[in-house]
């Protein structure tokens, strides 16, 4: 008879084989994937129905009756270059033949000498091309007919343009990199939430199928903990990479919308939020789910859970509002409602780097603490696996089932 | 040599165990038996190092076991739990690996067990479509699939068919012969005294007998009579002497003595009534011992 041969493997090896199952369940898992699927599907249909809707968009094609001439086609060039339209000329036989090629939208446009003639309301742009290019060629025919000497016109049109003096030359961008970071905070929270209920069911599946006591045999409560988060966390930041890339990529690549440069820090740091927000609430969730052990009973434990990041997630609403003032600034450095406020303010105003430093640590150190009572919690829970149990009760219990997986 | 030694376990202000105290040989079956509540679940937790004994240690070869130790335990809980969403043989395999066998191996093993007791499915099963008494193998399997060097099983035959549970047993036996201390609680007696080696029997959290099945045997023979007399008509167990209680059918009689010394009076009184058929001390099986050792 041989010894039992001691295995010993380390918390770091547990911690990876735990995240990894979490992973490849959920890409096993079909109603998972379909609903990453029809997320996928989402975000194609709209890129892809906004890149139909904007294709063409400003390009015009322009019949005249006879033949323009070189005067209007070049006021035309001009114009269309100045409002960011390409107007294409061609010349049609007659009105008849232009108002039929109107009607099957060959042409948007048709000019018969004075007159503008299309099939319904004239594009604004469109419309401003052709009226301004027409009044210039008019214009120049009649200051020659009444015989003014041109030269002397020129200079007399010639006016400096009005200087432009701005108060808050970053108003605009940083408005528009607070919609960027509102619009990425929003995305997150999404997927925080959904991640974060991924978590906490799956705690309460280990409870209801009792599977455990058999995992607390070789990995303590803390590395179950660790490896669950960290791989639902992956498996989030993923779902997070392939939803936003292909969205924000698709938008950019088609030419639907430019991201202003200042706008990518923006959103890493959105990112770099999400984490430890989600770090903080996946295990506020876990904490709260490993009370309980079934998932009907999940709902009710969830409640006080969701309504934080709920309300983090409103605050930053009022951020983007107000990002000067000290509801923003208070907010900004309270933990659990930073990761979606601060990234806002930051976005649109300057914040010192104390404060900006202040709500890392003030969010880190509770991370640290949540992490610690979630996982006192999560053990002393485990072993009931009936009924609903109390924080404090839990608490209590903890104290035993450490002692016991602890102890080498 | 697992030794348990001398454990005292409370909930709240209540003594779940008191002094239990028992070996488990290499190679040794032992049967745990005891009501409901006596302490057998609470016993194993202990010896797996999910609860901490108020007092009194377990040992492996002398040495309290280490979580080290802890882990080349194969373990079935009472409260079955496995995955549902996973398939059987990558549960297994991941049981495997968290026990420390490299991905490789475990997943080979994984099959094998699954293809040894006989697990009935299609490879893309999860396992919630299996039937309960394949659930019930798959769970076997878990305990297993590390090739433990000891086993700790709680009520593991609870819920098998017969064909289920000679599989098992078969699977045990093996384990045993290649020198794995068995450890397995039930409430199937007879099934305990085929299997075992030796036994257990919890009351109350105290251990009241234990031993190699002969040895308890030995204690609680020479307890009762079995006689067999022809032709000595209806009530004539009870006109024999120094008897304290008799279960009489026809010709045949359970007959309880004052003494061990009185059976040859009472042979001599038998001899008297009819022509003795039989007359001898009766084996006790484990059930009667059970019920003799937990009344007491």
């Amino acid at each position: 008879m041989s010894a039992p041969t001691s295995r010993s493997a380390s918390p770091a090896s547990l911690i990876r084989m735990v995240a990894k199952r979490e992973i490849t369940t959920k890409l096993h898992d079909r109603t998972y994937l379909v609903s990453i699927g029809v997320f996928i599907v989402i975000v194609l249909v709209v890129v892809g129905f906004n890149v139909l809707a904007n294709s063409g968009h400003n390009e015009f094609n322009v019949g005249v009756v006879g033949s323009a001439s070189q005067e209007f086609k070049s006021q035309v060039v001009t114009g269309a270059k100045q409002l960011d339209a390409k107007v294409t000329l061609s010349s049609v036989k007659d009105e008849a033949a232009a108002k039929t090629k109107l009607e099957n939208g060959d042409l948007d446009a048709v000019v018969s000498g004075d007159t503008l003639i299309t099939k319904d309301n004239v594009d604004t742009t469109l419309g401003a091309v052709l009226k301004g290019a027409h009044a210039a060629v008019v214009q120049q025919q009649q200051i020659a007919e009444a015989g003014i000497d041109q030269q002397k016109l020129a200079q007399a049109m010639q006016v400096a343009p009005m200087h432009e003096q701005t108060i808050d030359p970053n108003a605009k961008t940083n408005l528009e990199r607070g919609i960027v970071a509102i619009v990425a905070v929003g995305v997150v929270y999404g997927m925080l939430m959904m991640i974060g209920q991924f978590v906490a069911q799956g705690v309460v599946e280990e409870k209801s199928s009792r599977v455990i006591e058999l995992l607390m045999v070789v990995v303590k409560p803390w590395q179950l903990l660790t490896g669950k988060i960290i791989g639902l966390g992956i498996l989030g930041i993923l779902q997070l990479a392939i939803v936003v890339g292909l969205g924000l990529g698709g938008a950019i690549a088609t030419g639907l919308i430019t991201v202003p440069g200042s706008a990518i820090s923006t959103i890493l740091q959105v990112l770099a939020w999400f984490v430890l927000g989600y770090t903080f609430f996946a295990s506020m969730f876990a904490l709260a789910a490993s009370l309980v052990s079934r998932q009907e009973d999940l709902g009710s434990v969830m409640v006080p859970g969701t309504f934080i990041p709920m309300l983090a997630f409103f605050a930053a609403f009022k951020v983007l509002d107000d990002p000067g003032g000290t509801f923003s600034t208070i907010v900004s450095m309270i933990p659990g409602i930073s990761p979606t406020t601060m990234p806002v303010r930051a976005a649109m105003s300057d914040v010192p780097a104390y404060q900006y430093t202040l709500a890392v640590v003030l969010q880190v150190i509770a991370i640290v603490l949540m992490v610690r009572l979630a996982g006192r919690v999560y053990a002393g829970a485990m072993l009931k696996t009936s009924g609903k149990l109390k924080i404090k009760d839990a608490l209590a219990q903890s104290r035993e089932t450490l002692a016991a997986t602890n102890a080498e | 040599m697992l030794t348990i030694d001398r454990i005292n376990k409370q909930f709240g202000s209540k003594n779940v165990l008191r002094d239990l105290s028992f070996d488990v040989r290499p190679g040794e079956m032992f049967g745990f038996c005891g009501a409901n509540g006596a302490g057998k679940t609470t016993t194993m937790r202990i010896i797996l190092g999910l609860l901490t004994a108020d007092s009194g240690h377990v040992a492996w070869q002398g040495v309290p076991l280490t979580r080290a130790v802890r882990r080349t335990i194969g373990y079935m809980p009472e409260e079955r739990g496995l995955y549902p969403k996973m398939r059987p043989v990558d549960q297994l395999s991941y049981f495997g690996q968290l026990h420390g066998l490299d991905a490789s191996t475990a997943k080979r093993s994984a099959e094998e067990w699954v293809e040894r007791l006989g697990v009935v499915m299609s490879p893309k099963d999860t396992l919630d479509k299996l039937s309960l008494g394949n659930q019930q193998k798959v769970q076997l399997a878990a305990a297993l699939v590390h090739d433990p060097a000891i086993l700790v099983l709680d009520e593991p035959f609870s819920g098998l068919d017969p064909v289920a549970v000679d599989a098992l047993a078969d699977g045990l036996v093996e384990k045993a012969n290649a020198g794995v201390p068995v450890i397995f609680s039930s409430h199937q007696l007879d099934l305990v005294e085929r299997l075992c080696d030796s036994v257990g029997i919890i009351n109350g959290g105290v251990m009241v007998a234990t031993g190699t099945v002969e040895a308890l045997r030995e204690r609680e023979s020479r307890k009762q009579l079995a006689v067999t007399v022809a032709g000595a008509g209806s009530g004539w167990s009870a006109r024999l002497p120094h008897v304290v209680d008799v279960q009489e059918e026809a010709e045949r009689a359970v007959v309880t003595p004052d003494a061990p010394d009185s059976s040859s009076a009472i042979l001599a009184a038998a001899m008297e009534l009819g022509s003795v058929e039989q007359f001898g001390w009766r084996t006790p099986s484990l059930t009667e011992i059970f019920r003799e050792a937990v009344a007491a």
